[in-house]
Parts: structure tokens; C-alpha cells; sequence
């Protein structure tokens, strides 16, 4: 049987996204329509405007990733889409036309874990040649957390956030500094003209025996440390808000940074993957690099467009499922919190 | 022609094949929170009874609400998935009209869905010599407000258990529309024709804007 080529499909949360991979699992196309705009005014994804425009935007996604591979929906071997975690209506649009389109085709069909998919972003560069077992660091808006995956998928949590997750802990920060919503980026932005030393905030967890995250307490501190400036001087001027950020965004890479070295040591498994929209960040993307060199420890940092929200991470956990024989049938139904590990059948 | 007719945006979903006009299967389900498990299941099981394949479809005719607002995007999404598989133009219908079409009547009739938050969605249609004809667009409306309506009316149809018109009204209680309720919708001048057909949601989504912001 072959698997490819096969469609995938991601809209858990606000990116509407398609892609198509051939059987060796190489991308012939990706494209995300990101709905950053549309929830920007609200401070937040909201979960009905999301999933409106998942529906609106979802079916002209597919006919252009289709378009660009120059691939008929007749040839599709399979197709896949993410059924949790994420938003339940917003699952639910892209599992239904995958499903319809599954089901007129007569083709393949199965559900993507949306971790797994930030897991195996890894295999899609064909110049990282990724062995197995690795340590995957998931870090984005809604996730922080650290994995153990195995050759056979089987994957084990180390350690997890306590309370935010680090791209929350970005964008709750950007929101008190007034520099809108999403936060990362411009945390990112401004943070490189800033001063790291001027403030000392907390590095969360460092010194304990746990792989676990916190970053409440650093969200506090930002607060506290912005009233006092405030009270002082009356308003920020833009250093003061360049030297934040770049305090904020040196303490969350230090512990995602940190935590990730110290799975890779304690565990004697010498492979770091990085995956979510928070590694879209320079620093970190630059920190794990070095980090793992002086720990010889082998880094794979994905391009930034395979971080953040795509189609092709879906694409490429599907293949690897798909190989070891397993898919779903179309009773599949979304899982807003689903497990890793279960794979959706009752 | 072949149609595959299907709605999920009421509290009964009901997939049906039509060819030629007739309703040759039909299924109804009343389970609002397994629609999307079993749509496709329901679909399987009218095209084995009629002994129609995927390729026959001609159109796919898909209620596009108002009505629940997850129910509607599960029709929606996956008609326009078949659709693409199956080069099978997808038509979207409002599903109001395609209750008041559900069974035939005499005179006006208003057709009533259940929108939650104390309100109705109402048409107001008209049958004339068998065929029905919508005489204004379907809209959120209070229940009393509703019951005026229906006052000048000889039936209402569909979630008629929500009003309390005059005991000269003839009540048709249904909990959504049919396969030839939604077949004669796709005939009327609303019905849309695209690769993308989206819901007739009749509200905006529920999200309060931060003070002082607007809408992008």
C-alpha cells in the first residue's frame, strides 16, 4: 500500500492550514491562512469567530495546497486531520471535511494528535537526519512541555507547566506593556534592543528535580516590576520597555532552555527537537542551539513556519501512524482534551 | 439527477437521496451531540438503500442554518469535503425554509427553529398551487413576537412548542427539516451554489471587544 500522496489539515486553534506530503513523507506544499487579525481586537482567540473562519477559509486552503503540489484529489491516498487537543469547534471543521472528502474519495482517513504533530516536525527536513529516542520540547500558547518520544511513537511526558504556558506568559506580559496581542513577536523584537541585566526575574523551578515549568510567578514579577516603574517615574519610556521584555524573554527561554538540557542529560537520550510558536523566538532558537553544543547534545531547530501552527507537522505525525498500520474510521469525533498516547478508539 | 441531501444544524439531523425528485432513503437522527460521529455513517447507509455511488451524486444539497451554530458547520464541512472528492456541485439551502417545505400546506405558514437564548428563528413562507415560496429572510425573533406572527397564519411548523399562538393556528411540530423539505429549498432564489458555501448564522459570534476597541 502506498501512503502517499496524502493531504493533512490542522485548525485546532486560529491557523486554517493544509499541506501535502508524498509518501516518503517530503512536503509539496503548506499553507496557513493565520487568523491573528481577526482575534487581535479581542486579546485572544475567540473560539467562534475561530471557527467561522476556519469554515470560510478552509476549503479554498485545500484547493491551493492541492494546486501547488499538482496533486488531483483523486490521487490522494489518504487524509488526515488534528482531532485534539485544541478548540472543540474549531477541531470539528477541519475533521468533518476531511472526513467528507475521505469518504467521497473511498480513501484512507485518520486523526492527528496536534502534539505528536509538533513533535515530528523534525522528520520533515530531510537534511536533519533524525534518530530516535529524542527529547521534544512542545512550547506555544496553549502548551509547555517536555517528551520522550520513542522509534514506535510511543511518547512519555517528562515534565509540564504548571500553570501558564510560556507563550501565554508572553502575551499576558505584552498586554500590561500595551504592546497588543499576540505578544511573542513583538516581546521578541523589542527585547533585542533591550538590557537583560536590569531587572532579575525569576528563572521558574531552576533549582528542583523536576522537568516542570512555572510561569506565573514571572508573570507577577513583570507586573510588580512595571507598577513600580510606573509609580516612579509616572509612564514607561520605550527602554524601560525594551529592557522588560528582554528580561522577560531571557527568563522563559533560561527555563525552557534549562529543562530541556537537563532531560537530555538525565535521561542519556543526546537529541533535542524543538516544536511550537514560541521557538519561533530568536533567542531561543539561538540559546538551545549553543546550549546543546556545549552539552553535546544534537538540536534540531525547525524553520520557523513548521513551528508555529502548520499542516505538514500533521502530515508527517500521519505517515508515521499511518505505517505502523493504524487509522481511524469516520465515526471520529474532536477531542478538545485529548491524551497523549490514546489513539481515539473507544 | 441525484441529489445527497443532509442537515445537522437541528436538534433531528436527517440525510436523505433524492433522484429525479423522488426520496428514494432517508434517515433521521435525533442526538444532536453525535451528528458529527454519525453523518457519515447516515450517508453510507441511504446510498447502499437507494444502490447510488459517490460518482452518481449530481449535487449535494446541504441546510446552511440558521440554527446550531457547531451543528450547521458539521453539514457544512463535510458537504464541502464530498463535494471536492466527488466534483458534486454542493448547494446550501436555509434550512428555516426547508422546514416550513417539509410538509406541504395551505396558505401562510411560519416555519420556527429553536435558537436558544429564549428566541426562535423564523421564515415566513407561502404555499401556493403545491409549491412553497418564502415571503421574507429568516431571522432571530422573540417567541411572543413569534406567536403574533403566526396569529395571522393558517400553520406553524417546526419547534412550535416554543410559542403560544391562538388555538386557530394549526401546529406542526417538527424538530428540523426532511430530505424533500430540503430538496424543494435547494429550487428556491436563495439557494447557494459555490465551492464554499457558508452558514446563515443570523447572529454575530458572542465576543465582548476589550473597552474602547473595534472590530478589525
Amino acid at each position: 500500500m502506498t501512503l502517499g500522496p496524502l493531504l493533512a489539515i490542522e485548525t485546532s486553534c486560529d491557523e486554517s492550514a493544509a499541506a501535502v506530503l508524498d509518501d516518503q513523507g517530503r512536503v509539496l506544499s503548506n499553507v496557513v491562512h493565520s487568523q491573528i487579525k481577526d482575534h487581535a481586537p479581542y486579546g485572544g482567540v475567540v473560539p467562534e469567530i475561530a471557527s467561522r473562519e476556519h469554515l470560510a477559509r478552509l476549503p479554498g486552503l485545500v484547493r491551493r495546497a492541492l494546486d501547488e503540489a499538482g496533486v488531483a484529489p483523486a490521487d490522494l491516498q489518504a487524509v488526515a486531520a488534528t482531532y485534539g487537543p485544541g478548540l472543540i469547534g474549531a477541531l470539528l471543521v477541519g475533521l468533518q471535511y476531511a472526513k467528507g472528502l475521505a469518504q467521497g474519495l473511498n480513501t484512507t482517513f485518520i486523526g492527528v494528535h496536534h502534539l505528536e504533530g509538533h513533535l515530528m516536525a523534525g522528520t520533515l527536513d530531510p537534511a536533519f537526519d533524525l534518530a530516535f529516542p529524542f527529547i521534544g520540547l512542545v512550547a506555544s500558547g496553549g502548551h509547555s512541555a517536555l517528551y520522550r518520544v520513542e522509534e514506535d511513537l510511543s511518547i512519555q511526558l517528562l515534565g509540564e507547566t504548571r500553570d501558564d504556558a510560556a507563550g501565554e506568559a508572553f502575551d499576558k506580559s505584552a498586554k500590561l506593556l500595551g504592546l497588543g496581542y499576540p505578544g511573542g513577536a513583538v516581546i521578541d523584537r523589542r527585547a533585542a534592543q533591550g538590557d537583560d541585566t536590569r531587572f532579575d526575574f525569576p528563572v521558574s523551578l531552576r533549582d528542583r528535580g523536576t522537568y516542570d515549568f512555572s510561569f506565573s510567578g514571572l508573570k507577577t514579577k513583570v507586573r510588580l516590576t512595571v507598577e513600580k516603574l510606573q509609580a516612579a517615574q509616572g509612564a514607561l519610556s520605550d527602554q524601560d520597555v525594551d529592557d522588560v521584555c528582554a528580561c522577560l524573554r531571557k527568563a522563559i527561554v533560561e527555563a525552557l532552555v534549562s529543562k530541556s538540557v537537563l532531560a537530555c542529560r538525565r535521561t542519556q537520550v543526546h537529541r533535542l527537537v524543538l516544536g511550537g510558536g514560541v521557538v519561533a523566538n530568536s533567542r531561543l532558537r539561538e540559546e538551545a542551539v549553543r546550549r546543546g553544543a556545549d552539552n553535546d547534545i544534537a538540536v534540531y531547530v525547525p524553520p520557523r513556519p513548521l513551528c508555529t501552527d502548520n499542516a505538514a507537522m500533521i502530515g508527517a505525525a500521519a505517515l508515521a501512524r499511518l505505517r505502523q498500520g493504524r487509522q481511524h474510521a469516520l465515526t471520529l469525533a474532536p477531542r478538545p482534551s485529548l491524551p497523549l498516547g490514546d489513539d481515539g478508539r473507544a | 439527477m441525484t441529489a445527497l441531501v443532509f442537515d445537522t444544524s437541528c436538534p433531528a439531523a436527517v440525510v436523505g437521496l433524492v433522484v429525479d425528485g423522488a426520496v428514494q432513503a432517508e434517515r433521521t437522527l435525533v442526538s444532536p451531540k453525535s451528528h458529527a460521529e454519525r453523518l457519515a455513517g447516515l450517508i453510507e447507509d441511504v446510498l447502499a438503500e437507494a444502490g447510488a455511488a459517490r460518482t452518481d451524486l449530481d449535487e449535494i444539497v446541504v441546510g446552511r442554518g440558521p440554527g446550531s451554530f457547531i451543528g450547521t458547520r458539521v453539514a457544512l464541512a463535510t458537504a464541502a469535503g464530498l463535494s471536492l472528492a466527488t466534483g458534486a456541485p454542493l448547494v446550501g439551502v436555509c434550512t428555516v425554509l426547508a422546514v416550513a417545505a417539509s410538509e406541504p400546506g395551505d396558505g401562510r405558514v411560519l416555519a420556527l427553529i429553536d435558537a436558544r437564548k429564549a428566541e426562535v428563528y423564523r421564515r415566513l413562507v407561502t404555499w401556493e398551487a403545491g409549491a412553497v415560496r418564502a415571503l421574507d429572510e429568516a431571522r432571530a425573533s422573540s417567541p411572543s413576537d413569534a406567536a403574533a406572527e403566526a396569529a395571522s397564519c393558517a400553520a406553524a411548523i417546526g419547534a412550535t412548542h416554543l410559542i403560544q399562538p391562538p388555538p386557530t393556528v394549526r401546529l406542526v411540530p417538527r424538530q428540523g427539516p426532511n430530505t424533500i423539505g430540503l430538496w424543494r429549498a435547494a429550487r428556491a432564489p436563495d439557494a447557494r451554489r459555490g465551492d464554499v458555501v457558508l452558514p446563515n448564522y443570523c447572529r454575530a459570534p458572542d465576543a465582548k471587544l476589550p473597552a474602547g476597541a473595534r472590530p478589525a
